[in-house]
């Protein structure tokens, strides 16, 4: 898709919520003197679910046709045998070996199937992943200016939101890191020599931890909105 | 700790607010500026739906009428 459709669809989307999110509501005085920051927040969280499922939606479709160029990050290792003599900070100058990892993106035509198929479920479960997560954000952001702050479903919904995140996290990680792999076998098989003086390893499955530790500290969270929970009920009826 | 009443549960406590207003000729608006509590709050205290009090409430709410506690909340019998 063409970027200045895409910035013009961002554009109206931002427009209608700015205009149901925040404009319309003031005609109601109890709802206008709500502040106004929740209400943005979440309008924007409905216009980033609105971007991130039309990306993912059109980042799969790009993965399936077999016809279509993908980008995609292969973490390529490069074993640089001769270290250059520019580069020798090695007063000794015994530095003879050294490995340079990082993840390098890639444009490529002709893709196995296999490797569409799992950078497909990647794009997928990442795109459902953030969806998920600025759904409760905006939900989060709303209810926070509700009379009830706390609610069961609310809870319910981070619990959901944290285990969500900690699942989709990883497995998109890893069907992303699969993709790379087999992207990576079949690249350097059809052209040993690319990387020039360098020996292309390998790459191992790797992905980071951190959609595990924040999906559990949304369990946490969870708790928390349980306790406030119960506080609420005390407190109904105080004057 | 006691178990948290539900809404429908009757305190069994009467708030004689509108009566008191009513004998000094204030209205509930006029009480609400008086003793900074929102009208909300106050209609809850007359209607009986309140289900507690602070002692902050019911001391400025006794010196804007010039009453004493058991005047303003009375047991049901």
């Amino acid at each position: 898709m063409d970027l200045s459709v895409l910035l013009l669809i961002v554009a109206v989307l931002v427009g209608v919520a700015v205009v149901v999110g925040v404009l319309s509501p003031r005609r109601e005085s109890v709802e206008a003197r709500r502040p106004l920051l929740p209400r943005l927040v979440a309008a924007a969280c409905l216009v980033g679910v609105a971007v991130v499922a039309l990306g993912t939606v059109i980042g799969v479709a790009q993965s399936l046709i077999p016809t279509s160029w993908v980008t995609l990050e292969i973490p390529v290792t490069l074993r640089v045998e001769q270290t250059p003599a520019d580069l020798r900070a090695d007063p000794a100058g015994s530095l003879t070996d050294a490995v340079v990892s990082a993840p390098t993106a890639l444009t490529v035509d002709g893709l196995g199937a296999a490797a569409r198929i799992w950078l497909a479920a990647g794009t997928l479960i990442e795109g459902a992943v953030a969806v998920t997560l600025l759904l409760v954000v905006a939900r989060f952001a709303r209810q926070s200016i509700s009379d009830t702050p706390f609610t069961p479903r609310l809870s319910r919904l981070l619990v959901i939101a944290g285990i969500t995140l900690a699942i989709g996290g990883i497995t998109g990680q890893i069907a992303s890191s699969i993709a790379g792999t087999l992207a990576h076998e079949q690249l350097f098989a059809l052209s040993p020599e690319a990387l020039g003086d360098g020996i292309a390893v390998p790459p191992s499955l790797t992905f980071d931890l951190w959609p595990l530790g924040v999906g559990l500290a949304l369990v946490v969270v969870a708790g928390l909105v349980r306790s406030g929970e119960r506080l609420q009920r005390e407190t109904a009826g105080l004057v | 700790m006691a178990p948290a009443a539900s809404d429908d549960d009757e305190t069994g406590i009467h708030c004689r607010l509108d009566e008191l207003l009513e004998e000094r000729g204030l209205t509930l608006t006029r009480l609400s500026e008086l003793v900074g509590v929102s009208l909300v709050n106050l209609s809850v205290l007359k209607n009986d739906r309140a289900r507690a009090i602070r002692f902050s409430t019911l001391r400025a709410i006794c010196e804007a009428l010039d009453c004493e506690v058991g005047d303003l909340l009375v047991v049901e019998r």
